[in-house]
């Protein structure tokens, strides 16, 4: 149970983006893409999720995910896109969760199961009282949500977060990933996460793949990978580390930008 | 969030138990509306210029063999034909226009947003002026049908030229101005066939281009029925994949819809059924603007629901329109496009200003 790919490449306008990723993610983990503005982060996510052309090969346990139907993609694929916090449509959240599931479908029908299953993402992540809100009554952060909810409803296989909190204030930031990491663990699916916020992927991530110009930079446990010398090198700023609550995590505190 | 929003938040049972029932009352209200249609049908089909009691026509209608010939000849070959395109008009061109605000994601396309009506128009006066028609070497097209099948022919190659230059990769944006650019090509054309035809041609070319329904025949009838009845059933299919596309846009393809080839065969049977209906009765306007708007009003954005009402609606304008157009100026038929416009255009401007999302920014 793994989310593995091989010379995975993705192009945008015939222009190569993300080149020969070789990545391997483990069930119940969750994998922090790490890397500068530009490095290829989203790019790596919406070629897995069908929004842009890639090539080479991406599987989930064992499953190939690059040219597989639409709606087979769709089932084992969660995507939170960075700008779903501006998501602005006439239906209610339950809706959304209805047409989330069967949005692939053809005919009229609303499933029982479907049904069941909107009002059990609701009551995980404790979005029962927007059930019946619009996306635009909404504030930003709780349309984040509202989106996790339909990534999730579904019950993917690898769920891909792009900037999950970017929208969000402290305590739905940790609402959010504590909501998320549970979720990955406990269902034993593989998250991948794009964080720009180096502390929250120490505290929620278990592995981080750092991506340079398109290109792997180097892959571990966030402990490995979340050190001084590898910020330095993608992101050009000098970082200090400290244990925080006797090593139960690490902080990481930037100082200043290398040769500025 | 999370410990208030627990204790405070409304049992599953509760919010489960109001969606179902808002369903059913959007189906009651399609059922509603379907039978004001079927009203306004008989409305129409009853009311005409002609020395028809509303007895004899009532009896022509449901028991023919008991009316003398003259009722049964109005009835069924003069106003029948009438009335039921004035219903395919309503439906085709209601749908057409839901299509295309849906697909281009903008609330101001219409049926004719990819320059259908000029090109139908342009194709119609070629056939009007010059005789020419691109359908007189096919087999089966009489004189009769010689303008309508222009008319067609020239209306499905603008979304013809338009998918073949984007091939679907280029946005949405592009399409629409691509199309804007065609209206304007065949506007042109239009004109100059115009500047050099006749006084009889020109006033042929400006009643076809008014939109009428005085010279339907059966023929032309079914033709549109044939269509309609193809392209119906082809977008209630879609009807997830739509509200997917109109939630989520290009996102859509997350949850599983092909988004380029719902894109573009909706695309395609938008221009069948707004250039079916635009080669038979010219160009009917604001029905494909306003019949979508209407129903997102009453029943949201749940496609399954939008388009049963979208077309109801669609229905319901047009054939009151085309019976209002009898009853304005008393012994005449008023052009039925010009009618529909007058209605539509107040009714227009109020929903713009209603909407906060087109007024607020």
């Amino acid at each position: 149970m793994s989310f593995v790919s091989q010379n995975y490449s993705v192009s945008i306008n015939g222009r190569p983006i993300i080149r020969d990723f070789a990545v391997r993610a483990e069930a119940g983990r969750t994998l922090a893409l790490l890397g500068a503005n530009g490095a290829g982060k989203s790019t790596f996510m919406k070629g897995l999720c069908g929004l842009l052309r890639a090539e080479g090969s991406a599987t989930i346990d064992g499953t190939q995910l690059l040219g597989l139907e639409p709606a087979l993609r769709a089932r084992l694929i969660g995507y939170v896109a960075q700008d779903m916090a501006h998501l602005d449509v006439r239906l209610s959240t339950y809706e959304l969760l209805l047409l989330a599931q069967h949005g692939g479908a053809r005919g009229w029908s609303t499933q029982r199961d479907s049904q069941r299953r909107a009002s059990e993402v609701l009551e995980l992540l404790g979005l029962q009282r927007f059930a019946e809100k619009q996306p635009g009554q909404l504030s930003g952060g709780e349309r984040q949500m509202i989106s996790l909810a339909l990534a999730l409803v579904r019950r993917p296989r690898l769920l891909l977060l792009d900037e999950p909190t970017s929208a969000l204030d402290l305590a739905n930031q940790l609402h959010m990933l504590e909501a998320v990491s549970a979720y990955t663990r406990r269902e034993k699916i593989v998250t991948l996460a794009i964080f720009h916020d180096m502390n929250l992927a120490s505290r929620y991530a278990d592995d981080a793949l750092m991506i340079s110009q398109g290109r792997v930079h180097g892959c571990g446990t966030t402990d490995e990978m979340l050190i001084p010398e590898h910020l330095a090198q993608v992101y050009g700023v000098d970082c200090r580390t400290l244990s925080v609550d006797g090593g139960a995590y690490t902080a990481i505190y930037p100082v200043s930008v290398i040769g500025a | 969030m999370s410990d208030s929003a627990v204790s405070a938040a409304p049992d599953a049972s509760d919010y489960q138990q109001r969606y179902a029932r808002a369903v059913w009352q959007r189906s009651l209200l399609l059922v509603g509306l379907l039978v004001v249609a079927l009203l306004a049908f008989i409305a129409d089909l009853v009311v005409g210029s002609g020395t028809l009691s509303f007895a004899d026509a009532v009896q022509g209608l449901f028991t023919p063999d008991q009316v003398d010939d003259s009722t049964r000849v109005i009835l069924w070959e003069l106003r029948m034909p009438m009335t039921l395109m004035a219903v395919l008009a309503g439906t085709c061109l209601a749908l057409a226009g839901l299509i295309m605000q849906t697909v281009l994601d903008n609330p101001l396309a219409e049926p004719f947003t990819l320059g259908i009506s000029s090109a139908a128009g342009f194709g119609a006066a070629l056939a009007l002026t010059f005789n020419l028609s691109l359908a007189q070497w096919l087999p089966g097209f009489g004189a009769e049908m010689l303008v309508t099948a222009n008319a067609f022919l020239f209306s499905l190659l603008t979304v013809g030229v338009i998918l073949l230059l984007t091939r679907g990769q280029i946005g949405l944006q592009a399409i629409t101005l691509l199309g804007i650019a065609v209206h304007f090509v065949f506007s042109s054309l239009l004109g100059l066939v115009q500047y050099v035809s006749s006084v009889d041609q020109l006033q042929s070319i400006v009643f076809w281009l008014m939109g009428s329904l005085l010279h339907v025949t059966w023929t032309k009838v079914a033709l549109c029925t044939a269509i309609a009845l193809v392209a119906v059933p082809l977008v209630l299919m879609q009807a997830w994949a739509l509200t997917a596309l109109r939630s989520f846009g290009d996102q859509a393809v997350v949850f599983g819809i092909r988004v380029k080839r719902v894109r573009t065969s909706m695309l395609v049977l938008a221009a069948l059924l707004a250039g079916a209906v635009t080669s038979v009765v010219g160009i009917i306007g604001f029905v494909g603007l306003v019949a979508p708007h209407v129903a997102r009003l009453l029943v949201g954005e749940d496609q399954r629901f939008t388009i049963g009402v979208t077309l109801a609606c669609g229905v319901i304008f047009v054939t009151l329109a085309s019976l209002a157009s009898k009853l304005i100026v008393p012994g005449a038929v008023l052009p039925i496009g010009m009618v529909t416009s007058l209605i539509g255009l107040p009714f227009f401007i109020v929903l713009i200003l209603r909407d906060r999302r087109l007024t607020s920014r």
